[in-house]
């Protein structure tokens, strides 16, 4: 009997655990939404002279750790730092007659600089600014700085700092690799490339080095074709051509010369190998290396220099003084210069600033001298400093806010700088009513989600587990960015074992067949459902003509490339998707999808047979493909698991079936890309994105280019392409037409010195037709498969709100600048009080 | 004298191991690729030149060499590259900074923990194969199998979300003796310690009901002590031979850190630094953390082979 009323105590503990376990995961449901929501008053936008206290709360899963453009430009250091600092030029909103914003409208107002002049002129036979360049102008501006600069304790700013601030930027002792931004980006800064290398000796890349070749370096040249491991004689520095072809580290120089032969080089491998370690001169001066020599440069060569590619060479970079660098205190202490080497037009014809005066002359950067050399550390090489990093007493300010509170991996602060000049100004009147922002550093999602119910944070990113539910909330936004995410593949023959046999990805239907199987409406669906399908590398957040608002996705040649990249057909009349015929172009780009289950089926067996032909697989065999991930997350495995899904999909019914297999591979963060170039693995999802304002340059870096260019299996020097340049009808951009290959097509696009043409002085249509063009044949390559565009999904706490939820490419949505709240820091916390200590924000938008 | 002649050998090993374990793994971590990463508009030259000055493509042996006199001369062990967070600080202040949420929630979760799970193991044994035993050993069952991520979510939505009892992460700050700091550190100690408690009282359930049956036992019952006494000073004694160790190297372990509890309750701790150091190959932090938690881990089996003499006055480390 007690025997039996224990076990049934038992019994009905473990029905009371349970039923209490239910009951706490019923609680966990959210709660039905009420149709008025909470019936918060919305209040009016009271800005910096609001007395009462306002404070943003905000998450992060990665703490900023150096907060100076000088040191990084490392996304969530920039965006800590840009409330530090100040621009010099700044977009703001446009706005009607009523007061009311444009939708995409924007202007540029002067900010921390009250005037930008063009003084090329003012500097011939200076920083190698020569008479053409002065007439042509734009290649030295002068910006003169408000006299009511300080520094958050009061300390004046003049246009001496920033010129100190550059000289450490680029100091040699320093070596940022921040510093290339002043040389290899946007702009050229005068000199900025030899002030940083000064010094520097051993072995470099003969191109890079010297630039211009002739006959007096022929001794200092040696030839390489070799790899880092090869040469350790050189220092692990290798030639400009490996670079240029793309080839990883793990080709060997015997790869590199079988390779170039059997790509049309009219010589021997062995009598490439013969050249290694020569000089230029040995080569000359020898008849057989010689006969060698022309074959390779006569392969290679399209361009003037162009010798150059396949040397390394020992040189000492000359000492130089930093006022040889084109960025000095101009007239007077406020007045600050920059020269540069190529040309920007931040300056319309009417005196106005352009866009580009915000885009590429926002902000230099700037430290406080005495605060730099208090913190510098010249005993480690290079030298490092602990400016503006460690903690608040690192710290200096000259933007609206200023660090107050700092722990490392937990916590920062930024509280409002009383000192900054732009309180007070009217053009920041009602603005910058947040007094103190607060970011906790939260690394798990569902934490910050739960702090965010709890109103303890005011934003948080829509995690894919939540986005059914709340997208149609009321404070739910999506900000769309200019990221693409693509399918990458490689194939590599080195890697094939019993276990993993890639070579499958090397046949065009093969790729072809994966890039049809992909339906992208619903990946995106299933994994990243705030984001958008993508049918082409550059989505809608490519502008070409920025002060029209013109955007590459929307012109008919962007449009036509997709077509026809999809397998549209052109008719009389229009455009014939599948079986429907459209006479509206944009109703035919809306019919594409990409995906084609039956078309991929057959191509899928055109592969097998043609790889079963050529010995490449035997029937039967595991396709492994290894598929990178840096850690396996639950969203990597729902990723890999459709991809899965998709190949057996595909492959139903073919020889191919069940054979296909994805298989993680578990890349570095540090050197993932090269792993990929390396065949390491097979297949990456990555993605290519900013430079919104030069659809051009992003596409033909990161798509043509090598060095930048994920999937290696492929050519674009070997790809031609037959185009008609229409021109103005004058004699500096006349029609023709030309037949190029896709990097010579995309050194005209982008104005390289010895292109076959500078197509950025034609007209804008002819540059749209080859960025098209160009765009048509990458997606035929299929080696990179675009699948989405991504938007970031979050939801804003009722708390504060933007100031208008139009996305703008220009301000965003308004930024913690022009946030307004309806609720102040007590406020709030009694408001959450009152609604239990939960807040839910499963309220639809009222509109 | 015995045991002193032991614990120096003992001593001198670990350090022979700790040297070869940590050539090893600067040679290894050294022998992976440079980790050169040029982005978009970036200068490959320069990066590889800044990596050249900080001696990356000098042979290893000389990288060594520079490596050890930088950490005797200098205390010098290096900056951070690649590391989220730590970029361009010192390693070892990085480090440093992080021990001692992590410390204290360890000790926390040992202090709670041991007398917990001893009080549960040495109920379950006394109680053997009675209903209280049995639900203690289907208890300690669930909380091994288990995973400690499920109980920190269990424990954070249930107490910090739905109950308000406890913040939903540790309290910013130094102040790690106060009790908000305390009170926000309880729900990592909680999913800290459950897998300890159901640990300890497993494995003193076990080792008490061996000794209970043991004829020592019926010799001290019929010498007339109590079953109270008994237990107390000859049954729980000899459970704690092995189970004493147990304890000492679990709290040698409260530097580890535990890399998902760190990461629900946003802890700064160590915990996730070592697997991160490998994932971005900042080779400065690996090679401190891997110097730092093999001296723990040496260290940790010394301590725990010592500790049997004194716990047992019949065994004697050394002696031949």
């Amino acid at each position: 009997m007690t025997k039996k009323w224990q076990k049934s105590a038992m019994l009905l503990a473990v029905v009371m655990l349970a039923s209490a376990t239910a009951t706490q995961f019923a609680g966990c449901k959210p709660t039905e939404p009420e149709a008025n929501g909470y019936g918060i008053e919305k209040r009016e936008r009271t800005g910096w002279e609001d007395e009462k206290q306002y404070t943003f709360n905000d998450y992060t899963s990665q703490m900023p750790d150096v907060w100076n453009e000088i040191f990084t430009s490392d996304a969530t250091n920039t965006s800590m730092a840009g409330y530090l600092n100040s621009s010099f030029f700044e977009y703001d909103y446009k706005y009607d007659e009523n007061g009311d914003i444009v939708p995409g409208g924007f202007t540029v107002q002067y900010s921390a600089a009250t005037k930008l002049e063009d003084v090329t002129a003012d500097y011939v036979g200076q920083y190698g600014i020569t008479e053409e360049m002065a007439e042509e102008g734009h290649h030295a501006f002068a910006i003169t700085l408000r006299n009511d600069l300080k520094w958050d304790d009061g300390t004046a700013i003049k246009a001496e700092d920033f010129v100190y601030t550059m000289s450490q930027q680029l100091s040699p002792n320093y070596l940022f690799e921040t510093a290339s931004n002043y040389y290899s980006g946007n702009y050229i800064v005068h000199n900025a490339n030899a002030y940083v290398k000064q010094g520097q000796k051993g072995w470099f890349e003969a191109r890079n080095t010297y630039g211009t070749y002739t006959d007096s370096l022929d001794s200092s040249l040696i030839f390489t074709v070799g790899n880092t491991t090869d040469n350790e004689t050189y220092n692990g520095v290798v030639c400009n051509m490996r670079t240029l072809m793309g080839f990883p580290d793990s080709y060997t120089a015997e790869m590199c010369a079988s390779y170039l032969v059997s790509n049309g080089c009219a010589t021997t491998a062995d009598a490439i190998l013969a050249l290694q370690g020569k000089t230029f001169a040995e080569i000359k001066a020898d008849a057989t290396m010689k006969e060698t020599w022309d074959a390779v440069i006569g392969w290679w060569q399209t361009e003037p220099n162009e010798e150059l590619d396949f040397f390394v060479t020992n040189y000492t970079y000359p000492e130089m003084d930093f006022s040889e660098v084109g960025y000095f205190v101009g007239e007077n202490e406020y007045e600050l210069v920059l020269v540069i080497d190529n040309t920007l037009s931040p300056i319309g014809e009417d005196g106005s600033l352009t866009y580009e005066a915000a885009y590429y002359l926002q902000s230099f950067p700037l430290v406080k001298k005495a605060l730099w050399e208090s913190l510098e550390d010249q005993t480690t090489s290079p030298w490092t400093n602990k400016y503006c990093s460690v903690g608040v007493a690192n710290s200096a300010s000259w933007g609206p806010y200023k660090l107050t509170n700092y722990q490392a991996g937990v916590t920062y602060t930024l509280s409002r700088n009383e000192k900054w000049y732009g309180y007070g100004l009217t053009q920041y009147a009602k603005q910058f009513q947040t007094d103190t922002m607060v970011t906790r550093y939260v690394p798990e999602w569902n934490t910050a989600w739960q702090m965010f119910q709890k109103g303890e944070i005011d934003g948080i990113g829509m995690d894919v587990s939540i986005a059914a539910d709340y997208r149609n909330s009321s404070q739910a936004y999506f900000t769309p960015e200019t990221w693409t995410f693509s399918l990458n593949m490689q194939s590599n023959p080195a890697v094939r074992t019993a276990e993993r046999n890639n070579l499958l990805l090397k046949y065009d239907e093969f790729r072809k067949a994966v890039s049809l199987a992909i339906n992208r409406d619903d990946y995106c669906a299933q994994n990243s459902p705030s984001s958008q399908a993508a049918l082409g590398y550059l989505n809608q957040m490519y502008y070409y003509d920025v002060a029209n608002g013109k955007i590459y996705r929307e012109t008919t040649q962007a449009k036509e490339a997709i077509l026809k990249a999809y397998g549209a057909e052109q008719t009389a009349n229009g455009w014939k998707v599948g079986n429907v015929e459209y006479t509206d172009l944009d109703e035919a780009v809306d019919a594409v999808t990409g995906y084609n289950l039956t078309l991929a089926k057959e191509l899928m067996e055109q592969a097998y047979n043609k790889a079963v032909a050529a010995g490449d697989y035997a029937k039967g065999e595991k396709i492994v493909l290894t598929y990178g991930i840096e850690t396996q997350t639950a969203n990597t495995d729902r990723v890999r698991d459709w991809f899965q899904n998709m190949f057996n999909k595909a492959t139903e019914g073919t020889s191919l079936e069940g054979m296909v297999e994805i298989k993680y591979f578990q890349f570095s963060s540090a050197t993932w890309t090269d792993q990929f170039k390396n065949g390491e693995y097979d297949l990456m999802f990555s993605a290519w994105g900013s430079a919104a304002f030069n659809p051009y340059y992003l596409f033909g870096e990161t798509q043509i280019n090598a060095t930048n260019r994920y999937a290696l299996g492929w050519d674009p020097s070997k790809v031609e392409l037959e185009l008609t340049i229409n021109g103005d009808g004058t004699d500096k951009c006349p029609e023709k037409t030309l037949t190029l290959n896709l990097e010579q097509w995309n050194d005209c696009m982008q104005g390289a010195e010895g292109a076959a043409f500078n197509a950025t002085l034609y007209p804008v249509e002819d540059q749209l037709k080859i960025l098209g063009a160009l765009e048509e044949a990458v997606l035929k390559a299929y080696w990179a498969i675009p699948v989405y565009s991504r938007y970031a999904a979050s939801l804003m706490g009722y708390k504060c709100d933007y100031t208008s939820y139009d996305y703008n490419t220009f301000m965003s949505y308004g930024g913690i600048q022009y946030m307004t709240y309806h609720f102040d820091d007590a406020e709030w916390a009694e408001f959450v009080k009152a609604q239990g200590g939960t807040l839910n924000y499963n309220f639809g938008r009222e509109d | 004298m015995y045991m002193f002649k032991y614990i120096l050998k003992r001593i001198g090993l670990m350090l022979f191991t700790f040297c070869t374990i940590m050539l090893m793994c600067f040679v290894l971590i050294k022998l992976l690729p440079i980790p050169i990463n040029a982005g978009l508009g970036q200068d490959r030259e320069l990066l590889e030149a800044r990596l050249r000055e900080r001696g990356y493509y000098d042979p290893i042996m000389v990288q060594l060499w520079a490596y050890i006199t930088r950490i005797f001369t200098k205390g010098d062990f290096g900056i951070g590259i690649n590391m989220p967070g730590y970029a361009n600080q010192p390693v070892w202040d990085a480090f440093v900074s992080r021990l001692p949420p992590t410390i204290l929630i360890n000790i926390y979760s040992t202090i709670i923990g041991v007398p917990i799970g001893l009080g549960l193991g040495i109920l379950a044994a006394l109680k053997k194969n009675k209903w209280q035993d049995q639900a203690i050993s289907t208890g300690v069952m669930v909380m091994i199998a288990v995973p400690s991520i499920v109980y920190a979510f269990m424990i954070q939505y249930i107490f910090c979300f739905k109950l308000g009892w406890f913040p939903l992460i540790m309290k910013d700050g130094y102040d790690y003796l106060s009790w908000d700091m305390f009170r926000s550190m309880l729900p990592a100690v909680l999913s800290l310690c459950l897998g300890s408690i159901a640990g300890y009282a497993r494995y003193t359930r076990a080792e008490l009901t061996e000794v209970l049956t043991g004829e020592y036992m019926l010799l001290a019952r019929t010498k007339g002590l109590t079953r109270g006494q008994a237990t107390v000073r000859h049954a729980l004694r000899n459970a704690m031979v092995p189970i004493f160790p147990m304890i000492l190297s679990e709290f040698v372990g409260v530097f580890s850190g535990s890399l998902i509890i760190e990461k629900v309750f946003a802890i700064p701790g160590v915990g996730a630094l070592y697997l991160t150091s490998i994932q971005v190959l900042d080779y400065d932090f690996f090679m401190l953390l891997s110097g730092f938690y093999t001296l723990i881990g040496l260290l940790a089996g010394i301590i725990v082979d010592i500790s049997y003499g004194f716990i047992d006055p019949r065994i004697r480390m050394g002696a031949k």
